[in-house]
């Protein structure tokens, strides 16, 4: 290869490699932007991931649903929960089906295994919440002295995904109240 | 070519020129026909080696320094950032490719520095918008738009970087296991470049590297993508995967005196005496229960393509006058039969016997090959191997007492006796 041609294919390399990750970062503000807001429930712990840093793990009580009628998946298959709202305004997920539905409210998931009531096992996605190492541990004890309040995180969802927005101890977001104390 | 060797004939020179056991002209001849020895060599590597490593730790570092997760910073100043490092993996790497292109220590640290910088900054988006996203996709994007950077920039590090990324992306991969048959088209963007490597110089140190790790990634593939199709034929189908592993080394990797050089045929070799071993046991052929009712379609494809590798291999190594190499390869048709004979009764003690003999006559085989070679490594193998076979056997609780017995007095005799030829032989020959 020549040097000139071999320079060009690698211009054209560094383009692609940038656009890459512009797309991503894209992807997650739209969806941030414009996806639509629910609250979920969660009981946050603390670990640690090596590249990307100290992130609070969001455990959801919503690690299960039935499937929809007719709908054949197994495990390690691709799926989609729906989410349904309760009376007090959490979300919940209020069943599974393998074909895309309409509208946004939606996220996708991976059926970890299906039991013989046909209830499917799943983890959300959206299960973490990155925050600089020293206030993740702090973050987790917050959360462990209010356990039994409410503890919630707003999650914005569009075309099957999820980007958490925000994570609250009752109307205080995480960073408000660790400020408090 | 050995450069020791040519370093040590060349200091051999003037003496024999002075001794007239050459003439003087041929000093000159010898020396154009094996080249310059080349002095630098070490420092050469040592260049390449610490640039490697410095690139890929300030590589880290930088990951490191944003995992920390600065709260001052925005969104818009993390995807500044994120962009900046990629900017500044890229330059460094253009840099490289532009001014240095012809020396190693540079394009090399390069490469792995634009290499560590992607997996940085796409770490950093993740970061900046909570994505949980499973560790195996992220590691997929960073190795798909990484790999151009082997081919455009002609480097081996990153080709190493990207071998054991995919495997890791196989293992950490939680999803059905036709998804994961994806690696294959993950591993053949690697080929061309393997074979180029392969062709300029097998036995180079880099490539002799990156063979023994081809070699185990392969292998962690081939268990990840296959292992749940594989119940009954499994021992048939690893059989076979180490013996072609083995010819591949005898029939294109055999042309070294080093043994860490020939990583094809040690690994398959110890392949296929370890897995051997392990079907002279009777509770591994218990554990079959065969049921050809039950055998999987995926499983019956996968163990006839490798077993018609297998053959086609072993056909070439027949051509080529090396047929002594199937012997101590023969794992596959071992196992193949110990399967049939299970078939008739599910006992398996057909089936250990026919393994126990087959190991019993490898071990004198490797005894009788040491002491004829007086090669005292090849010698204790085979005694190890001959050692491990009666400790397994004297303790196996599958035999009654009397069998084991009567066998064990068998063998010593038989052992005894050929003593006893070979010293006679001997004194006849010595007569």
């Amino acid at each position: 290869m020549k040097a000139k041609k071999r320079m060009f294919l690698f211009i054209a390399l560094a383009i692609m490699q940038l656009a890459v990750l512009l797309y991503m970062g894209w992807h997650w503000e739209d969806i941030l932007q414009t996806g639509q807001r629910y609250t979920w429930n969660t009981a946050p712990v603390d670990p640690y991931d090596a590249l990307r840093g100290r992130y609070v793990d969001l455990h959801f009580k919503e690690g299960k649903a039935p499937l929809l009628p007719n709908v054949n998946l197994k495990s390690g298959e691709t799926a989609y929960a729906i989410i349904g709202e309760d009376e007090k305004g959490y979300a919940f997920v209020s069943g599974i089906t393998d074909l895309r539905p309409a509208g946004n409210s939606y996220i996708k998931i991976t059926i970890r295994y299906i039991n013989g009531e046909n209830i499917g096992f799943f983890t959300l996605p959206f299960k973490r919440y990155y925050m600089q190492e020293s206030l993740a541990p702090r973050a987790e004890v917050a959360f462990r002295k209010n356990a039994g309040k409410d503890s919630t995180v707003s999650v914005r969802i569009k075309d099957g995904y999820g980007v958490v927005e925000e994570l609250y101890i009752g109307d205080k977001t995480i960073y408000e109240y660790l400020q408090e104390e | 070519m050995n450069k020791k060797a040519v370093a040590w004939l060349y200091e051999q020179l003037p003496e024999l020129v002075e001794k007239g056991i050459i003439p003087g002209g041929s000093i000159e001849l010898i020396q154009n026909h094996f080249g310059p020895v080349d002095k630098k060599f070490s420092s050469r590597t040592a260049l390449t080696l610490f640039g490697l490593i410095g690139a890929v730790l300030i590589g880290l570092g930088i990951i490191l320094i944003f995992a920390h997760n600065w709260e001052q910073l925005d969104k818009m100043a993390r995807t500044v950032i994120a962009v900046g490092i990629l900017l500044l993996g890229q330059s460094v790497a253009g840099i490289a490719l532009w001014f240095k292109k012809d020396t190693a220590a540079w394009t090399e640290s390069a490469s792995a520095f634009l290499m560590v910088t992607i997996g940085a900054s796409i770490a950093i988006i993740g970061q900046t918008y909570h994505i949980a996203d499973d560790f195996s996709n992220y590691i997929l994007i960073w190795m798909l738009v990484s790999i151009p950077v082997v081919y455009i920039m002609d480097v081996k590090t990153p080709a190493l970087l990207y071998l054991i990324g995919v495997t890791i992306w196989v293992v950490t991969k939680e999803t059905s296991d036709i998804d994961k048959q994806f690696i294959w088209i993950l591993l053949a963007f690697l080929g061309p470049y393997y074979r180029k490597l392969v062709k300029i110089d097998a036995y180079a140190n880099p490539i002799v590297l990156f063979s023994w790790i081809f070699i185990v990634c392969f292998y962690i593939a081939f268990g990840m993508a296959f292992g749940t199709y594989m119940t009954q034929l499994s021992f048939f189908i690893d059989a076979n995967l180490v013996a072609i592993t083995y010819f591949i080394g005898v029939l294109w990797f055999n042309e070294t005196a080093k043994i860490w050089q020939m990583p094809f045929k040690v690994i398959g070799l110890i392949g296929c005496i370890g897995l051997s071993f392990l079907l002279t046991f009777q509770d591994i052929w218990l554990s079959l229960k065969v049921d050809y009712s039950s055998l999987g379609k995926m499983e019956i494809v996968l163990a006839l393509l490798l077993l018609a590798i297998t053959v086609f291999l072993g056909n070439k190594l027949v051509n080529r006058n090396q047929s002594r190499h199937l012997f101590l390869s023969a794992a596959p048709v071992i196992a193949g039969i110990g399967f049939l004979l299970l078939l008739l009764d599910d006992s398996g003690i057909n089936a250990i016997l026919l393994c126990n003999a087959y190991v019993l006559s490898l071990s004198v085989y490797f005894i009788l090959r040491g002491i004829r070679e007086g090669a005292i490594g090849t010698l204790n193998i085979g005694m190890l191997l001959v050692s491990a076979l009666i400790i397994m056997r004297f303790l196996d609780a599958n035999f009654s007492f009397v069998t084991r017995g009567l066998l064990f007095v068998v063998l010593g005799s038989s052992f005894l006796a050929a003593n006893w030829i070979m010293v006679r032989r001997k004194k006849e020959v010595t007569k």
